[in-house]
C-alpha cells in the first residue's frame, strides 16, 4: 500500500510519463516511462494505479528534482512516494 | 505491421483509410492526406473537400468520417490531447468539425497513426481495434444498444486492458439522430454538427485504441523550451486559474464565478437569471455537495473535468464527469431548473446516450416554450407537465430523446428539424444557426460574440472563432494592442468587432490543426499562447519551420475552405449569416443589457466589414475565384465557378 502518494489528488494527465519517457529516450513514449498511470472508474469513483518501475527510475540521479514530481500539476508525488512506488528502497 | 518513417517528427508519418463496405484497410502517408496542413480540423476539412461528392447525403457511405489528431498530439505540448472529427454534417448539411479532448488522440499516434479516414458502411455493427500499427474489424452486434460507458467498460473488459482508449456511440448515434455526438473517455464529446449520426449510419459502434510506440520531435531541446514557456504562461494566468480552481462551469456556467455573467433562460426569453436562482447550481455549491475527483485530458494542467456523485435526494447513486458552462446553462437556467443533481443527471445521460447537450438542452427548451404558449399540448407530450422549472418533467423529456421514443422521436432531430416538421409557427422559437441548436449565453448583448457566432461554418458555436474579449472587458488599450481596435472588450459596441472575430478564427483553426486544447491559447486569456507561441512548438516538433504570419495565413485557408464548402454543399451564402428573428426583434428585459437585441442594419454593417476582411464578396458573402486560388484551394474552383453559376 502507498502512503506517501497524494492519489487522491492525481488527475490522470500522465504528464509524469511524458517526461520521464522524455529523459530516458528523448521522445514522448508513455510505454517507455518508468511511471505509469492507469485511471480506473469504479463508479461511484476513480481509482488510479500508479507504479514506478526500479529497475528504470533512479529519481533522476544527477538532477535537482525527479521530473515525474516537477511536472505534476497537483503535486501528487513526494521524492519519499516514488521511494515507496519502487520498492521501499530509501 | 508497418514501419513508421524513420525521420517523422511531430507525426507519426502513417495514416489508414478504412473502408468499412469491403472491410479494407489502406494505409497511406500522413502527408498526402494533409497536403499543405499539419492536421486536425485543417486536414479533415481538407479531406472532405476533396472526396465527399456534394450530391452525397451525409448519412450516405460515401460520405467519410475523418478522425485526426495533429502533430503536437501526444507529445508535451500542453493540453496536446484532442482529435478533431470532420465530416458532411448532419445538422447544417454542409460543414462538421468538432473536436473532444480525452486520451483517445495521444493514443491513436503511439498506435502508429496520424489520421483515419472511414468510408463506407458496415453490413453488421462493427468497431475497430487499432494495436502497434494494426487496424481490425470486430464484430459490435453485441454492443448495439449499449451506453457509450457500458460499451467502454466492455470492451476494456474483453481485451483485459484498462489502459485502452475508447471512442464510441450510444443508441442515438445508432438510430442516426442529428444532436447525436462522438464520446471520448465516457466525458468528453465531440458535440457538434451530428458527427455521432454520421458514425451510426456506417454501423461503426466505436474505434479502440492502444500503442505502444514513441512521437519523436524534431529539436527535442528547443521544443522543450517552447513547452517551458507555455507552461510558464499557463501557471500565470489569471483565467487559467478559475479554470483549474472550478472549471468552466465556475468560470463562466450560469452567473459565471461572480455571478454577474449573462446566461440563457426560458428559451432566450431573458438572458438574466435571478441572483438566487444561479447561487443554487454555481460550481462551488456542486463542489461542496458532490465532487469526488477532478480529472484531465492527456496533460493537461488545468484538469477541468470535474468527478461528481450524488448520494440523496431522487438521483442519489448517480456518478459522472464532464459538467461544463454549457450543460448549466441549456439544462440550468435556459430551463429554469436549480436542482443542480437533475443537471448531472441530464449531462449523464447524454454522454451515456451520446447526445450532444447543446442539442438536447436547446430541443427540449424549445418544446417547453410551446408548452407555455400553448403550441404543444400536453398530450402531444406524452402527459408530461412542462412547466419551466421543472427538474423531473425535463429529466423525463430528455429520456424520451435519449429513448427517441414518443415525443423523443421529434425531439431527437434537433429544434430545427423538429420545427419544420410540427409547424404551427414554432420555427421562431427555434433557435438554431444553419440548422444547428444554439445553446449560447449572451448573443444580443455581446456583439462580437453573436457575429462569431452566426457566421461560424459549422453552424453555431462560440468556438470557431466567437471572441470572449467582450466578457473580459479588455482595455482599448489591450483591445488596440492585439486587434487594431479599441473596442474588443466592449460588448454593446458593433464596431471593431469583425476585426477581432477574423484573429480568433485564424487562431482557433491553427490551434484546431495542431491538436492542443483551445483553452490554453488567448481565447481564453489574452496573455495565454498566442500565434508566435504555436508556431514555436510546431517548428520544434516537425522540423517545419512557419512563422507567426505563416501559422495565421494557414488558420485562414482553412477559414476559406469551410466557408467554400458550406456553399458546395449546403448553399449557405450571405442570409445564413444572420440570426434568429427573435434576437434581433425582442430585447431583453432587464438588468445590466436591458433593452439590447441585434440590430439588422448594425449586423449588416458588421458582415459587409466582416466579408471585407476576408476579401469575400459583400452580396454573397463568399470567397472568390481569384481569392481560392490565392488561399491555396485551387481544387476548388472548377467546382466552385460551376456552383456559383447557379446561386
Amino acid at each position: 500500500v502507498v502512503t506517501q502518494v497524494a492519489l487522491d489528488r492525481c488527475t490522470g494527465c500522465r504528464a509524469c510519463e511524458l517526461v520521464c519517457s522524455f529523459r530516458a529516450t528523448g521522445t514522448f513514449w508513455p510505454q517507455a516511462s518508468a511511471i505509469q498511470v492507469a485511471q480506473l472508474y469504479q463508479d461511484p469513483g476513480v481509482r488510479f494505479d500508479l507504479t514506478v518501475d526500479p529497475e528504470s527510475c533512479d529519481l533522476c540521479a544527477g538532477e535537482p528534482v525527479p521530473r515525474c514530481l516537477e511536472a505534476c500539476p497537483r503535486s501528487v508525488l513526494s521524492r519519499a512516494g516514488i521511494r515507496e512506488m519502487r520498492g521501499g528502497a530509501q | 505491421m508497418i514501419a513508421p518513417p524513420q525521420q517523422s517528427y511531430g507525426w507519426t508519418g502513417v495514416s489508414a483509410v478504412v473502408d468499412l463496405t469491403l472491410e479494407e484497410v489502406r494505409i497511406v502517408p500522413t502527408a498526402e492526406l494533409r497536403g499543405p496542413f499539419p492536421g486536425g480540423r485543417a486536414a479533415g476539412q481538407l479531406v472532405v473537400s476533396q472526396h465527399v461528392p456534394r450530391d452525397a447525403s451525409p448519412l450516405d457511405p460515401q460520405n467519410l468520417l475523418v478522425l485526426g489528431a495533429g502533430p503536437l498530439v501526444g507529445t508535451a505540448a500542453p493540453a496536446s490531447s484532442r482529435v478533431s472529427i470532420d465530416t458532411k454534417g448532419l445538422t447544417t448539411g454542409g460543414v462538421s468539425s468538432s473536436n473532444a479532448g480525452g486520451h483517445w488522440a495521444p493514443e491513436l499516434k503511439y498506435a502508429g497513426f496520424d489520421m483515419l479516414v472511414v468510408e463506407g458502411r458496415a453490413k453488421e455493427p462493427t468497431y475497430l481495434l487499432i494495436e502497434e500499427g494494426r487496424i481490425a474489424f470486430r464484430d459490435a452486434t453485441h454492443l448495439w444498444g449499449s451506453t457509450t460507458w457500458e460499451t467502454e467498460t466492455a470492451l476494456r473488459q474483453v481485451h483485459g486492458d484498462q489502459r485502452l482508449q475508447l471512442l464510441s456511440i450510444g443508441p442515438a448515434g445508432e438510430r442516426m439522430s442529428p444532436i447525436a455526438c462522438i464520446m471520448v473517455d465516457r466525458a468528453r464529446a465531440a458535440g457538434h454538427g451530428g458527427c455521432g449520426g454520421v458514425m451510426g449510419s456506417k454501423n461503426l459502434k466505436a474505434v479502440a485504441c492502444r500503442g505502444g510506440g514513441p512521437i519523436r520531435v524534431a529539436s527535442p531541446e528547443s521544443f522543450m523550451d517552447s513547452v517551458r514557456r507555455a507552461e510558464e504562461k499557463i501557471a500565470a494566468s489569471r483565467s487559467a486559474g478559475l479554470l483549474r480552481e472550478g472549471g468552466t462551469h465556475f468560470r463562466s456556467g450560469a452567473g459565471g464565478f461572480d455571478g454577474t455573467r449573462p446566461t440563457t433562460v426560458r428559451n432566450s426569453q431573458d438572458e438574466v437569471w435571478t441572483p438566487e436562482r444561479a447561487a443554487m447550481v454555481r460550481e462551488p455549491v456542486l463542489r461542496a455537495r458532490y465532487e469526488v475527483a477532478r480529472l484531465a485530458c492527456f496533460n493537461c494542467s488545468m484538469y477541468c473535468s470535474h468527478y461528481y456523485h450524488v448520494t440523496d435526494g431522487p438521483f442519489a447513486g448517480l456518478a459522472s464527469e464532464g459538467v461544463h458552462s454549457n450543460t448549466v446553462r441549456g439544462f440550468g437556467s435556459n430551463l429554469d431548473v436549480t436542482d443542480p443533481a437533475a443537471i448531472l443527471q441530464a449531462n449523464a445521460l447524454c454522454n451515456q446516450y451520446g447526445l450532444d447537450v447543446d442539442g438536447a438542452s436547446n430541443v427540449i427548451a424549445w418544446a417547453f416554450e410551446l408548452y407555455q404558449r400553448g403550441i404543444l399540448t400536453r398530450d402531444e407530450a406524452d402527459g408530461l407537465d412542462l412547466r419551466w422549472g421543472d427538474p423531473r418533467a425535463v429529466v423525463a423529456l430528455l429520456e424520451r430523446v435519449c429513448h427517441g421514443e414518443g415525443i423523443g422521436a421529434l425531439l431527437q432531430l434537433g429544434a430545427g428539424r423538429a420545427s419544420k416538421q410540427l409547424g404551427r409557427d414554432s420555427a421562431y422559437y427555434a433557435l438554431t444557426s444553419k440548422g444547428h441548436d444554439l445553446n449560447e449565453s449572451a448573443m444580443r448583448s455581446h456583439k462580437g460574440w453573436a457575429l462569431g457566432i452566426m457566421t461560424s461554418a459549422r453552424g453555431g458555436g462560440h468556438l470557431n472563432g466567437a471572441p470572449s474579449t467582450e466578457f473580459a472587458r479588455l482595455s482599448s488599450d489591450v483591445s488596440m494592442q492585439h486587434f487594431g481596435v479599441t473596442t474588443a472588450g466592449i460588448p454593446q459596441l458593433y464596431e471593431g468587432k469583425p476585426e477581432v472575430l477574423v484573429y480568433f478564427e485564424r487562431l482557433k483553426a491553427a490551434v484546431d490543426a495542431m491538436g492542443m486544447c483551445y483553452f490554453t491559447s488567448q481565447w481564453t486569456d489574452v496573455a495565454l499562447l498566442d500565434p508566435s507561441d504555436y508556431a514555436s512548438l510546431y517548428s520544434a516538433a516537425t522540423g517545419d519551420e512557419v512563422s507567426t504570419g505563416e501559422l495565421m495565413r494557414m488558420g485562414e485557408q482553412v477559414v476559406n475552405l469551410e466557408r467554400a464548402l458550406s456553399y458546395l454543399h449546403a448553399g449557405y451564402t450571405r442570409e445564413n449569416d444572420y440570426p434568429p428573428e427573435r434576437l434581433m426583434r425582442e430585447s431583453i428585459p432587464r438588468g445590466d443589457y436591458a433593452g439590447e437585441r441585434l440590430d439588422r442594419a448594425q449586423w449588416d454593417r458588421m458582415l459587409d466589414r466582416y466579408y471585407a476582411l476576408h476579401s469575400w464578396d459583400a452580396a454573397s458573402g463568399l470567397p472568390t475565384e481569384d481569392g481560392l486560388r490565392r488561399m491555396g484551394l485551387t481544387h476548388l474552383v472548377q467546382v466552385w465557378t460551376e456552383g456559383l453559376e447557379r446561386l
